[in-house]
Order: C-alpha cells, then sequence, then structure tokens
C-alpha cells in the first residue's frame, strides 16, 4: 500500500468516525481488498494448522492501516463495534457474490465449472443470516448487537460482555435465544 | 411479531432451556396455560435450539475462510504425520478427512474436532483418557483408532479408514434382507460385548456409527468419542447440546434409552437398548420410535411400544420380534443383562434361518421373464445397470449387429463400475456368441480368447457368478477341447444357480452333445427353454440337437413351433433347412435357406450351409459357385462348413484339407464332429479317426457310429427318457421325505419374498428422447410423447412390449405431456394446435376436445371431474423468466379457477384428493428448485423440501402416504421420497432415495400407476465432435462430419494451428484431456490420472496445451506439452478457468471468481510470482463479470462472455485493451472466436451458429441444427477459417418403469 493510500485511508476513517457515512461506503472496497491480501498471507501454506483468530486479523489491518493517533476512536468497544460492523458489511457482499452459483444452461445439464460452488453453500447461508440478523435487530436490537459481535466479530462471551457492559452470564442468555431464533428463521 | 411479543417469547424460552429436558414439557404447559400458539412457538423454538448446534458457534470470517483463500486443512497439507487427501464430510462433531499416515503409507480417516470444543481443558483432557480406553480396545467389528493429536489449537483423531458405508446409507438406498440385518446386528453385539468388558460404554450407537465395509465386515464408530461432549451438564442447555452435537438431529434421539431421556447415569444395557433401536430400524426400514419433534420422539420412548414389526414386513420370525422386545424394554433390569445374551439369542435365530433357506435353493424356482431374472442388481451405479440390461437385451437378439452393439452396452457399464462383474459376463457371452458357429462372424481365434479373458476377470471379482463360469466353461468345451475342465466348470456355474438358464443350454448343447449324449443334452436344453421360455436361441437349439439326434420329425415340429413365436430368427430357419437336406427334401431346405441369408446380415453360415445342399441336389454349378464366392470373401466363413460342401461334392481330400483348417483355426463346430451327420460318409477313414482323437472325442466315436443305425430308434429312446425322468423324481421324493414333507410344501407354496424391493424394466428404446410418460391406473399401458415422427406426438403402448401407437398422427402441431385420467379412459395432453391450450382425447387417440386455451402439464383430480395446470412450459428451470400460475379447470363447465398465488409448476393431485404438490422456483439467491403442496381448494403453501438442492416434479404414491420426486441431492439426478400427511402436508423423517447414484443419467417425468409402479423418464446427453467445412465469405456450411462417436462424452475442441490435431476433453466421472487428429484417429488421453481437467487450449505454435486443472485441489491454469509431457502450473490464486493464447504467443486471458469476478491478462512463460498483472478493467455493475474468450488477430481485443450472478452467460462483448472499454454486442449467446479478417466472431446460441460483424453490428445465422433433441456446444475455428470444429449434444431419453414392492 503506498503511502497517499494510507494517507487516504486515515483521512476516510478520521471522517467517518466524525459522522461522514460516506465515508464508510469509500471505506469498504479499500480496506476489504487489505484484509483480504492478510487473509490470504494468514492462509498461506507455510501457516497450516494455525486456525484463524478473526478479531487478530482486523486489529493487524487497523494498526498497519492507521495512523492510530489521528483517529478518534472513543473506548474499546467503538473499535471493535466498528470491525464487526465492517467485517459484516464486507463478508456479507463478498458472500452475495458467491451466494449464486454458475448453473449452465438448465438445472439437467452438467455444471460447466464447479470451482465457483466450492463454498456457495457456506456463501448463501452467511447471506440469510444476514437478513435474518436484520429481522431480529427490529426485535431485539441488543441481540442482534451482541450476534454481530461475536458472529462477524469473533469477540468470545467475555469480550462481548467487556464492550457491551453487561454481564457474561446476560450475554450467554442472549446469544442462546438468539441463536435459536435465528436458527428457526433460517429453517423455515 | 413485534418486539413485545419476542420478549414475552424469549423470557420463556430462557427459562425452558434451563430446566431439563424432561421437565420442559410440564413447564411449558403450565406457563403456556392454553395459550397454544404461544407453547408451540416455544416448543419451535426450543427444537431449533436443540437442531442449531455448531451454528454460528465459529465466527463468519471462519466459516468463509474456504471461500476467501483456503480452509483449515486442505487436501495436500499435513498435520503432524498425515497428509490430507480430501475432505470428505462433516459430523456434528467436526469436520472429516482422508487422510495419508505418511510413516505407514496407509490411509486413515482425521476427524477435526471444533475449536470452541477444545478451549474447555477439562474437556479435552477427559476425551483423551476416553479416546485412549478406546483405543486400547482390540476387536474386528470395533474400528481402532490409531492416534490423537493436535497442532496448535486443532485437535484430531486418526482413525482407521474403512472402504464402505454407513449403516445409514445402506439403510436408505435398500432394505436390508432379514439374514443382513441379524449379521450386522449380530457383529455390533460382539464389539459392545467386547467394549462392556473392558469398561466402556458406547452410548451412542445409531446406523450412521455401524460402518459396512465392502466385504461385509461390520464396524462400530465412535466409541469414547461420546463422551467428548459430556461434562456433567451445568444446565439442561448444555445436556441439550450433549445430544445434538454428536450428530445429526433427529438421528440420536431415536435411539436413546429411556435412561438417557431421562439423564440418568448410562451403563451397558443402554447400548443393548439402542442396538434393539437398530435393528428394528433396519428390519422396518423406520426406527421404533418416531416423532416430529426430538421433544415427541422422547415421549414416545419413555411412554409408547413401537408398532410390531410384521405390519412392515410379512416374513418377519416372531422370534425376531421377541429379541426385538427385550432389548427395548423400557425398564432395564427386564433387558438382556449383557451383550453375550443377545449375540447368543441373534445366532440362533441365524442359523435356524439359514437352514430354512437352504432347503429352499435346492427346489429351483421358475422364473419367466428374462430382464427380471437379471433384476439382481450388484452395484448401485445406475449407469452401469442400464447399460448392461440393454446389452442383455441386445444379446439375446443374436445377430451380428446386435451382438456388437452389446458389446458397446457392455462395455459402458464397464467404465461406469469396473468392480460390476456381470458386464464382464456379458463381454465373455457377446464374444462366444460373435465366435461360435451361430453367428460366427468373427474367427474363433480371434474371438474366444477375449471370452475368456473377459470371463476370467468376471471371476476375478465374483468367484460365485454362475454366469461366468458358464462363459468359462464355453470356452474351455468350444474352444479349447478341454473336456475335463469343461464339465467340472459347467457343473460348478449349476450347482452355483441351478436356475440359471445358459448354463443348462450351454450344458447340454456343448458339452453333452459333443460327448454324445444326446438325449441328456436335450433334457438340459428343454430345461433351459422351461426356464426362459422367451429365448429363442434355446427353443430352436432343441430343434438342432434333435437334428443331430436323427430325431428329424421331432426337430421339424419343435422348429416350426419356434417360427410361429418368431418368424425373424434367423438360427430357426437354416436350422429348419439343415433338417429337410437330411430328410431329403431339397427343395424346401434351399427355401428355407434363402431366409435365413435374407436375416443373417453379414454371416456367412446359412452361404455355406446352402452350398452344401446345392452339391445335394445334384446342382453342382450352383455349389461351386457359391462355394467360390465363399473361399474369396473377406469375412469369416467356417472352414468345418467348406469341408462339408467337399464332402457332399465327393471330393474327400479336400474335406479333409479344410477340416484340418478347421482344426487349426479351432472352428467350433467341430466339437459335433463324432455325431454331425454331415460327416457319416467320412467316419471309417483312419484320417476321421486321428482328427478326432486331436480333439479328445475319440471316445465319442462309437456311439457317433451307434447314432447312424440307430436313426430309427425314436420310440425306444423316448423310454429311456421318461424313465431317467422319473428317477429323478423318485429322489426328490425321498428327500422330501426325509426333510418334512409338510413344512417344504407350505414354504413352498407360499413362496417368501426376499426379493429386492425395487426392479426395474426399460419401456421404450427409440433412438431420441421420449419424454412425460404417464401410466395408465391399472398399469398396462403408458402414454408419452415423443418427436420420432418429425414433430411431438403422443404414443401409447403396453407396458410388457409391443408396438406403440401414435394416438395423435393427424396433428401436425406439437403434442405433449399425455396425462391419463383416473379410471383410465381418457387423456389430457397439452397441444398446439389452433393456437395452444389443453385437449383430452379417448385414450385410443378418438375424439380430441379442446378444454382450455392455455396451460401445460395437464393433471387430474382423482374425482375426474376437474384438471389441474400449470401456465408455464418448463424448458430450462434457471431460466425461466416468468412466474407459472396454478389453475384448476372444470372439465364439464369449462369453468376455471386460480389456485396458487405463487409460482407452482407440474401440479398434481394426491391420491384422496387432498392436497396439490408442485414446485417452485427458487425465491432468493441461494435457494433452489423446491416442492411445496397446497390444500386442494387453495390455501397456504406447505413446503416440501427446502431448496437446498434441486427437487422437482412430485407425484404423490397411490397410498398418499409419500411423495416422490426427482432430486440431485446427493450429487447427481435421482428419483427421491418422503413421508407425508396428505391431510396436512407435514413431511415426517428426511427424504431417502429411491434409485441410487447415475453420474450422467438424469431422472425426470414421474408418473404413478394405482398398483405402485413408477415410470420415469431417464435421460443422458450424448456429446460427440463433429467439423464441417466454412465458407467465411459466404457464412455458408456444408455437410457435418462425425469426428467422434461413442460415449467418451468429448467437448470443447480446439484445433491446432496447423490444423492437424484437436484437443477436447471428456466430460464424464473423469475429465480428460484428449489429443486426437481432425479425423477422430490417433486419440490419446493426455491426463491419464484421477484429477479434472478441462478447457484446453493450443499455443499459437502449436507446441503446447494451455488448460484448467484441478489437481492441487482447486482450478489452476496448467500448460503442457503437445505430447503430455512438461507439466508446468501457471497460476496459483485459484478459481481460474479458461486460457485463449493471444496470437503472438504472450498473453493468456484468464478470468477468477475469487476472490472477485476477474479477467487478467498473463504471460504464459512467466512464473507466477514474476507476473504482471494486467487486470481488465472493472465493469460498472460489480456483479456481473466477463470471461474473456478469444484474442483478435491484432492482439488488440478480447472477445468474451458476459457471466450474471446467477451463473447464466448473457452474451458475448469485446474488451478492448487499449481504451480499456467494454462493447457489449448481444444479450444472448457464447463462446465467441474472432474470424481472421479481425472483424466477425463467430458464436453460438440454442444450437445455432451466428456470426457477428462488429463493424454493421449486425448478425446472421449461419448453421442451425434443426432437431430440436440436439445443442451445439463451443465451435473452434481452423486457422484458415475453413473448417468449424463443434461439439453435437444429443439427447437421449428412455422410459424406464420402476416396481416398488411394498414388503
Amino acid at each position: 500500500m503506498t503511502e497517499a493510500q494510507t494517507h487516504e485511508l486515515t483521512q476516510l476513517l478520521i471522517d467517518w468516525s466524525n459522522g461522514d457515512q460516506s465515508a464508510f461506503d469509500r471505506l469498504i472496497p479499500l480496506i476489504g481488498e487489505e484484509l483480504r491480501r492478510l487473509a490470504h498471507r494468514y492462509m498461506s501454506r507455510e501457516r497450516a494448522g494455525h486456525t484463524l483468530q478473526t478479531t487478530a486479523l482486523v486489529n493487524e489491518a487497523f494498526v498497519r492501516l492507521v495512523n492510530r493517533k489521528n483517529v478518534n476512536w472513543q473506548n474499546r468497544a467503538h473499535f471493535f463495534g466498528i470491525s464487526a460492523q465492517l467485517m459484516r458489511t464486507i463478508l456479507v457482499d463478498h458472500a452475495r457474490s458467491h451466494a449464486c452459483a454458475k448453473r449452465g444452461g438448465g438445472a439437467f445439464k452438467l455444471e460447466l465449472d464447479e470451482a465457483l460452488v466450492i463454498s456457495q453453500q457456506k456463501a448463501s447461508e452467511v447471506v440469510a443470516l444476514d437478513d435474518a440478523l436484520k429481522e431480529l435487530a427490529r426485535l431485539d436490537p441488543q441481540q442482534s448487537r451482541i450476534v454481530e459481535l461475536r458472529f462477524f466479530g469473533g469477540l468470545t462471551v467475555e469480550e462481548t460482555a467487556e464492550v457491551l457492559h453487561l454481564s457474561p452470564a446476560t450475554i450467554k442468555r442472549e446469544w442462546s435465544t438468539a441463536k435459536a431464533w435465528l436458527y428457526h428463521a433460517l429453517a423455515k | 411479531m413485534t418486539p413485545e411479543r419476542w420478549q414475552q417469547i424469549k423470557a420463556l424460552l430462557d427459562s425452558a432451556l434451563e430446566r431439563d429436558l424432561h421437565q420442559q414439557t410440564a413447564f411449558l404447559d403450565e406457563a403456556c396455560a392454553g395459550d397454544a400458539a404461544l407453547r408451540a412457538e416455544i416448543a419451535a423454538l426450543i427444537d431449533s435450539y436443540a437442531r442449531a448446534g455448531n451454528f454460528i458457534e465459529r465466527p463468519a470470517y471462519e466459516v468463509m475462510a474456504g471461500s476467501l483463500t483456503e480452509s483449515d486443512l486442505v487436501p495436500g497439507g499435513e498435520i503432524g504425520p498425515y497428509k490430507i487427501i480430501a475432505r470428505v464430510g462433516s459430523g456434528g462433531m467436526g469436520d472429516i478427512y482422508l487422510a495419508s499416515d505418511t510413516r505407514l503409507g496407509r490411509k486413515v480417516v482425521l476427524k477435526a474436532l471444533p475449536t470452541h470444543f477444545t478451549k474447555d481443558l477439562e474437556r479435552v483432557h477427559r476425551f483423551q483418557l476416553e479416546a485412549r480406553a478406546a483405543s486400547a480396545l482390540n476387536h474386528p467389528n470395533i474400528i481402532t483408532i490409531y492416534d490423537i493429536g493436535h497442532l496448535d489449537q486443532l485437535h484430531y483423531i486418526a482413525i482407521e479408514f474403512i472402504d464402505g458405508d454407513t449403516l445409514r446409507k445402506r439403510i436408505k438406498t435398500t432394505p436390508l434382507k432379514i439374514a443382513e440385518a441379524l449379521e450386522v446386528a449380530s457383529s455390533v453385539a460382539a464389539a459392545l460385548f467386547a467394549a462392556h468388558e473392558a469398561g466402556i460404554v458406547h452410548r451412542d450407537i445409531k446406523p450412521e456409527n455401524i460402518m459396512l465395509r465392502g466385504d461385509g465386515v461390520v464396524k462400530v464408530l465412535d466409541f469414547g468419542l461420546a463422551k467428548l461432549a459430556e461434562s456433567k451438564p451445568s444446565s439442561a442447555a448444555d445436556q441439550t447440546l450433549f445430544q445434538t452435537e454428536q450428530g445429526i438431529i433427529m438421528g440420536t434421539a431415536p435411539y436413546m434409552s429411556p435412561e438417557q431421556v431421562r439423564g440418568l447415569t448410562v451403563d451397558s444395557r443402554t447400548d443393548i437398548w439402542s442396538l434393539g433401536a437398530v435393528l428394528y430400524e433396519m428390519v422396518a426400514g423406520r426406527p421404533p420410535f418416531e416423532g416430529a419433534t426430538s421433544m415427541d420422539v422422547m415421549a414416545a420412548i419413555l411412554e409408547r411400544e413401537p408398532v410390531p414389526l410384521v405390519r412392515y414386513r410379512s416374513t418377519v420370525p416372531t422370534e425376531l420380534e421377541w429379541i426385538i422386545k427385550k432389548a427395548l424394554r423400557k425398564d432395564r433390569d427386564e433387558r438382556y443383562q449383557t451383550a453375550k445374551e443377545l449375540l447368543a439369542d441373534l445366532r440362533n435365530l441365524r442359523q435356524r434361518l439359514k437352514f430354512e433357506e437352504e432347503l429352499e435353493q435346492s427346489l429351483d424356482t421358475v422364473d419367466t421373464r428374462i430382464l427380471d431374472r437379471e433384476a439382481r442388481q450388484p452395484t448401485d451405479n445406475v449407469d452401469a445397470y442400464h447399460a448392461y440390461l440393454k446389452g442383455r437385451y441386445c444379446w439375446n437378439k443374436r445377430t451380428d449387429e446386435d451382438v456388437k452393439k452389446a458389446i458397446e452396452y457392455f462395455k459402458k457399464a464397464i467404465d461406469a463400475d469396473p468392480a460390476y462383474a456381470l458386464p464382464y459376463v456379458g463381454l465373455a457371452d457377446a464374444y462366444i456368441v460373435l465366435g461360435s458357429f451361430g453367428i460366427a462372424t468373427l474367427a474363433p481365434k480371434e474371438a474366444f480368447p477375449k471370452a475368456r479373458q473377459a470371463a476370467e476377470r468376471a471371476l476375478e471379482i465374483d468367484d460365485t457368478l454362475a454366469e461366468a463360469h458358464a462363459a468359462l466353461a464355453y470356452c474351455l468345451g468350444g474352444y479349447d477341447w478341454n473336456w475335463t475342465l469343461c464339465e467340472r466348470e459347467f457343473k460348478r456355474a449349476l450347482e452355483l444357480k441351478p436356475g440359471y438358464a445358459t448354463a443348462h443350454h450351454w450344458y447340454g448343447f456343448i458339452y453333452l452333445a459333443a460327448m454324445g449324449r444326446l438325449d441328456e443334452a436335450i433334457a438340459e436344453v428343454k430345461r433351459a427353454n422351461e426356464l426362459e421360455p422367451l429365448a429363442l436361441p434355446v427353443s430352436s437349439n432343441i430343434g438342432l440337437l434333435l437334428y443331430i439326434a436323427r430325431r428329424y420329425d421331432e426337430a421339424l415340429e419343435q422348429l416350426h413351433e419356434n417360427l410361429e413365436m418368431e418368424r425373424s430368427f434367423v438360427y430357426t430357419h437354416w436350422e429348419m433347412a439343415l433338417t429337410y437336406e437330411q430328410l431329403g427334401r431339397y427343395d424346401e431346405a434351399i427355401a428355407a435357406f434363402q431366409k435365413a441369408i435374407a436375416l443373417s446380415g453379414t454371416s456367412t453360415l446359412p452361404r455355406a450351409l446352402l452350398a452344401r445342399t446345392y452339391a445335394l441336389a445334384g446342382k453342382k454349378s450352383e455349389a461351386t459357385a457359391l462355394l467360390n464366392e465363399l473361399t474369396e470373401t473377406q469375412s469369416y466363413v467356417s472352414p468345418y462348413r467348406i469341408a462339408a460342401i467337399h464332402a457332399a461334392l465327393g471330393d474327400e481330400d479336400r474335406a479333409f484339407k479344410w477340416l484340418e483348417h478347421a482344426y487349426d483355426g479351432r472352428d467350433g463346430w467341430l466339437i459335433w464332429l463324432a455325431v454331425d451327420p454331415v460327416f457319416d460318409d467320412l467316419r471309417d477313414d483312419g484320417r476321421f479317426t486321428d482328427l478326432l482323437d486331436r480333439i479328445g472325442l475319440l471316445g465319442v466315436r462309437r456311439l457317433g457310429a451307434a447314432l447312424v443305425s440307430k436313426a430309427e430308434d425314436g420310440p425306444k429312446r423316448r423310454q429311456a427318457a421318461a424313465l431317467q425322468g422319473g428317477r429323478l423324481v423318485l429322489i426328490v421324493a425321498s428327500a422330501l421325505v426325509l426333510l418334512g414333507l409338510g413344512y417344504l410344501l407350505i414354504r413352498f407354496l407360499t413362496k417368501p419374498t426376499n426379493s429386492p424391493a425395487v426392479n426395474f424394466q426399460q419401456v421404450t428404446y427409440q433412438s431420441g428422447p421420449e419424454f412425460f410418460p404417464s401410466l395408465s391406473p391399472d398399469g398396462k399401458s403408458i402414454a408419452y410423447a415423443s418427436r420420432v415422427s418429425g414433430n411431438w406426438d403422443i404414443y401409447l403402448q403396453n407396458v410388457s412390449g409391443g408396438n406403440s401407437l401414435n394416438l395423435t398422427t393427424n396433428s401436425s402441431a406439437d403434442d405433449s405431456q399425455p396425462s391419463f385420467s383416473p379410471n383410465g379412459d381418457r387423456l389430457a395432453f397439452r397441444s398446439e394446435r389452433e393456437g395452444g391450450g389443453i385437449y383430452i382425447m379417448n385414450a385410443n387417440g378418438e375424439s380430441p376436445v379442446r378444454v382450455s386455451d392455455f396451460g401445460y402439464s395437464p393433471s387430474w383430480s382423482p374425482d375426474g371431474g376437474h384438471i389441474l395446470i400449470g401456465t408455464e412450459k418448463i424448458p430450462q428451470p434457471s431460466t425461466r423468466p416468468t412466474k407459472s400460475q396454478l389453475w384448476k379447470i372444470d372439465i364439464k363447465t369449462g369453468e376455471r379457477q386460480r389456485i396458487s398465488e405463487g409460482d407452482a409448476l407440474q401440479p398434481t393431485f394426491s391420491p384422496h384428493q387432498k392436497r396439490i404438490a408442485y414446485w417452485s422456483r427458487p425465491d432468493r439467491y441461494g435457494q433452489r428448485e423446491h416442492i411445496l403442496t397446497i390444500p386442494a381448494g387453495g390455501g397456504e403453501a406447505v413446503a416440501v423440501t427446502d431448496g437446498s438442492s434441486t427437487d422437482l416434479n412430485p407425484v404423490w404414491s397411490p397410498d398418499g402416504k409419500y411423495l416422490y420426486f426427482s432430486s440431485n441431492r446427493g450429487g447427481s439426478s435421482n428419483i427421491w421420497r418422503v413421508a407425508i400427511d396428505e391431510d396436512t402436508g407435514v413431511t415426517s423423517g428426511e427424504p431417502e432415495a429411491v434409485t441410487t447414484i447415475g453420474a450422467t443419467t438424469s431422472v425426470l417425468h414421474l408418473s404413478f400407476s394405482r398398483n405402485g409402479q413408477l415410470a420415469y423418464s431417464a435421460q443422458t446427453e450424448i456429446r460427440n465432435l463433429r467439423s464441417t467445412s466454412f465458407s467465411p465469405t459466404q457464412g455458408a456450411f456444408g455437410k457435418p462430419l462425425s469426428i467422434t462417436e461413442g460415449s467418451m462424452q468429448l467437448w470443447f475442441p480446439d484445433v491446432s494451428p496447423d490444423g492437424e490435431w484437436l484437443t477436447a476433453y471428456s466430460m464424464g466421472q473423469q475429465r480428460h484431456i484428449f489429443i486426437m487428429r481432425t479425423d477422430g484417429t490417433e486419440r490419446r488421453d493426455l491426463t491419464p490420472d484421477n484429477y479434472r481437467h478441462s478447457w484446453p487450449r493450443w499455443s499459437p505454435d502449436g507446441q503446447r496445451i494451455a488448460f484448467t486443472s484441478r489437481r492441487t485441489g482447486d482450478y489452476e491454469l496448467w500448460i503442457m506439452n503437445r505430447d503430455g509431457s512438461g507439466l508446468r502450473q501457471l497460476t496459483q490464486s485459484a478459481g481460474g478457468h479458461y486460457s485463449p493464447w493471444s496470437v503472438d504467443g504472450t498473453m493468456i486471458a484468464y478470468s477468477i471468481h475469487t476472490p472477485k469476478n476477474d479477467c487478467v491478462v498473463i504471460h504464459p512463460d512467466k512464473s507466477w510470482s514474476d507476473q504482471k498483472f494486467t487486470y481488465l478493467s472493472a465493469l460498472s455493475d460489480a456483479s456481473l463479470s466477463f470471461e474473456g474468450w478469444s484474442w483478435s488477430p491484432d492482439g488488440k481485443k478480447l472477445a468474451g462472455i458476459k457471466h450474471l450472478p446467477n451463473g447464466v452467460h448473457s452474451g458475448i462483448g469485446i474488451y478492448d485493451l487499449e481504451s480499456k472499454t467494454y462493447d457489449w454486442l448481444t444479450d444472448f449467446g457464447d463462446w465467441p472466436i474472432w474470424l481472421n479478417d479481425n472483424r466477425r466472431l463467430l458464436f453460438v446460441s440454442q444450437g445455432t451458429l451466428f456470426l457477428f460483424d462488429t463493424e454493421s453490428r449486425e448478425y446472421q445465422q449461419v448453421m442451425i441444427v434443426t432437431d430440436q433433441d440436439v445443442d451445439i456446444g463451443s465451435p473452434a475455428l481452423s486457422r484458415d477459417n475453413r473448417t468449424i470444429y463443434y461439439t453435437y449434444v444429443a439427447t437421449e431419453a428412455d422410459i424406464w418403469l420402476m416396481n416398488i414392492a411394498t414388503n
């Protein structure tokens, strides 16, 4: 990433943290690229067997991209909350483009190309989940937030509790019922 | 739902989840106090929670990491000493991989444990202890745990690899015989006994945990692993987690013992219960305790008794019911206390049943349908099986052409399933027939070694195959003249399968007749005829043997009878002719030979026989002329028969000379030398005796001589035959007496059916597709649509065969989609006449009447008063632009009523007119076509399948209990069924497969008859390469030439720059790159390995080929030399495909969809790390993509295809590399290639080739394929643009019938 690009990115982050919503839209493709390249390196053969720690990845991405002193991070919660949101947007977009696999001329002609179907299943699950989560947000914003932090942001129960200023027991309970509701919604 | 409501529900759900399982019901009853809706919602949510398992426990990024880059364990990756080969599945406890132990070189199965499990150290520790204990269990029926280990956070277990299927899979495909179920249960009981002795309780015995190895050995899995999730659950919520995380929901609950449901401690008797439940399911086909939710199942376990087995299967012995009852006692003190007791009872029962079975086999059963007999299926590959049946059908016709076709079919079956033995036998039988004296189009020296090889191969696979022994016996006798071994093999064949007609046939015909034991020979062939009265070769051979036995009148009688059955069977005619000849009736003989010649195609036999008759009749010149003709022909002529001609001409020296030729060539007729009438005059010659000696027939000589004088002794011989028969009866009678007459008779009369529940029968054979079968309610006739007359018409045919009748022959418009009325007297159908609509005609085609001016796929209501239609045709389901509506039409009044709001196609009424089933297209991304039902009068739709796979064509079983449909879940298109409630539309249980995997055949268009037969259309696409000459200036094309034939399924041809060679790839189970000359010769497989390879493209210098390959586990571009050497991987970014070279050879445009849609230009000679990627500019709509396919001659433009997110190709366009802009040319079409003029493009769409002129921006059709069952694949142009190469895709579809017997 060139210096000019880092500069642009930092500026966008600053703008966004100051409330400029359109900056967020422009951030996504840039950060997405970076995340992907990082993920690729993370997951390359030399490191096989190392499980991917989502929060570590996001942390590293932000550290590399941003001159933190200039960005107005209010607290740890804000930071994680934003990253979770960001991850959600990036991943769901990516999933949407993957969820529809190539089907050729008709259901009964053989697949021309399976490369695209590799994770179609997973991708479409994520898309469906995102839709369901939006519905849950309407019913219970706090639960939706918890799911976003844990599922998209990769936070543990304890970390989520810290970010939201709630007890771990509460998080667990909310998580369980949210899980039940979401699974039910997806199975319909 | 409102937020307030959700809070209310959430609070209750929370409390419920905190309680123990069996207390939840009570809590709900109290808390919901009468509000049934509320209770139902919470119960459903509890259920969902239980099913959810690992759902969203792993963060999204990690879940999708597979789509971004690789998942944790990839093929080729290593973990500890294990090298991953492939991911083979995922269970409730994490992913499962096939790996190789690099130290020991053996295959193992690795189970990777979910990371969130392993975060609890206490659990991990306990698991390791338990796994260690389990690994100490050393028992043939317990799967061995080799190793446990971890790499960072990733924990794994290495387990013995078993080449086989789980019991679950096995039960799904075919119900087990009772004997098999007992075997499996006994093995499991033995395993349990060993484990219990070592203090280990399995806790989770179920069909998913029982493996059946290929050789029949049973292995129990997951001992000790059940402990992993158990950790003194602190709350009921965790406890639910424990129960479900081990496996599929509903998979575990049905096998839980009452004490497990109650949460009490378990002991070895728990395993006994679970085994009892599994045994029940093996026999009944369903588990003993069922319910809509896990809670219902558990309630059933605690409170209800299972349905007696005899309701599912009438042949269940009462002892088995009793054993299962004892295993399933709710009070564990009343159960079997040890696995040993259970094992003993199982073994006793098994012994008893075995004994009874052996008794029965000693009495022959008579089958009358040839194909029915072949319905034993030792393969679960439908392609192989169908091909084999077709081969047999052709073989039975016994003409040169048909037998050669049979060989093709048998080879196809072998390709589809190389471990399936019967096609090898088919091959052996085919070569035998081609090389033996009947057809004799192949010289014996050519045919018999092949036959023998095929028979021996079959025996390698399965040496209990009677058919293979019989084929081998034929070779040993008819070719090798090894009479001792021949007799031994025949006897073995008959021992293994006394009901195998061909063994009797050939035993008599080849061995006994050669040995001069003609009466016995005739008896054997007659026995074969009894077993298979429809097999003409058998019955006509009786005639031939009678002729050899000099019983000429009987011979003629027999042969005339055969003629009644089938006038065009060639053998009958020349056998009759031979008999006339012996009787001196030369004119009749000559006439019969003429008939035989007319029917015999390329076989020279009848002419050789005729020549002799001419000689005997004194027509010397005709005889000599024919003789000369025969000696000059290129085809095979039997030297034996030439010798016979010379003998008849009186030229003994020549006769013996030709007999020597016969001996050298192993002519099959020689086996009868000792008894054959044609050489009676030569019998006394020393040369004759010498010849007999060399053939091993010296001992028969005396018999032969005796025959000559005994020609008049007919009556005496018949008496002898009767006496022999009498002796046989006596033996059987004493056997009966010894073994208990009454018992045997009862068994014999009631004939318990242990036959397979499903057998197949092919109904139509025409070339071209037959679609939309509709069975008449009585199951006797079938209507279907076919294009064989030029337009679509409806045909009627008897199910058992015979000619089909074109019911709409007077209509020149297309008529299709016939549907029988419930009483079978009328047919509704769709016709394009008069603007199109739905018509009804009588079942004989008369009086068609219009009932509607719109609609497709008509189906009747059970009371015959209404017809259901969908408003849309069904072309390719995934490309339908509009919705299809469901309408009901009153036949009498014509009144129409719209029934459904959503999209609905191919509706069918349930048998009691309660509901309508139909399929609907997906309504969101990621979903596929799925099935729903609505109440008959309209109303809310209830889903039957969820759209995770493509499900179509639902039809109700005649009793309304099942919905059958066509589905591609499981990998390819097959028939599935699911149990359904006809009133509510609620399904129970999982869908199960009814037909098994057919890789290239699609199963469509189902139809039921009232007696439970299911007809379907089995479709295959057959791809072959063709070329046509082309005139670029005029845009005209010439006559198409075939380049390849057969079933290689080659497509995507690319022609070399020098115009001499083609590459293409095969599309089947294997995808290999082939190279061949442009006339199809010198074809070679360039990638003979187990990986998939596609889309080969020539380099501009013609030395190399670029292609896409999955050998690394992902699609990447590779390059190789044109001889297959010099393999080099070009890309390392996964998901790449297509590799068109620029004309100067410096650029390849390759398209990827991972991580996002891109087309990139790379240099073929640089390594991946040295590449300077030139991305094509991004499209304004990021969901679209452009795939580069062909470079312009000046290298400045790239022609390519527009690709929508849902996978559909939607037009061609050009990318200009200088201006970096796109120019979309059309919104249809595929595979555009440049012409040399740098101006026009050739592309293909819907069976038509087009030329597009980029300057005038106009396009014209160049070549149209008029037959709609054919499609054209991507074209390739020779460098001089004078030849087009393309793939010709023909659809073949035949109608099959499946008898689904209810056991």
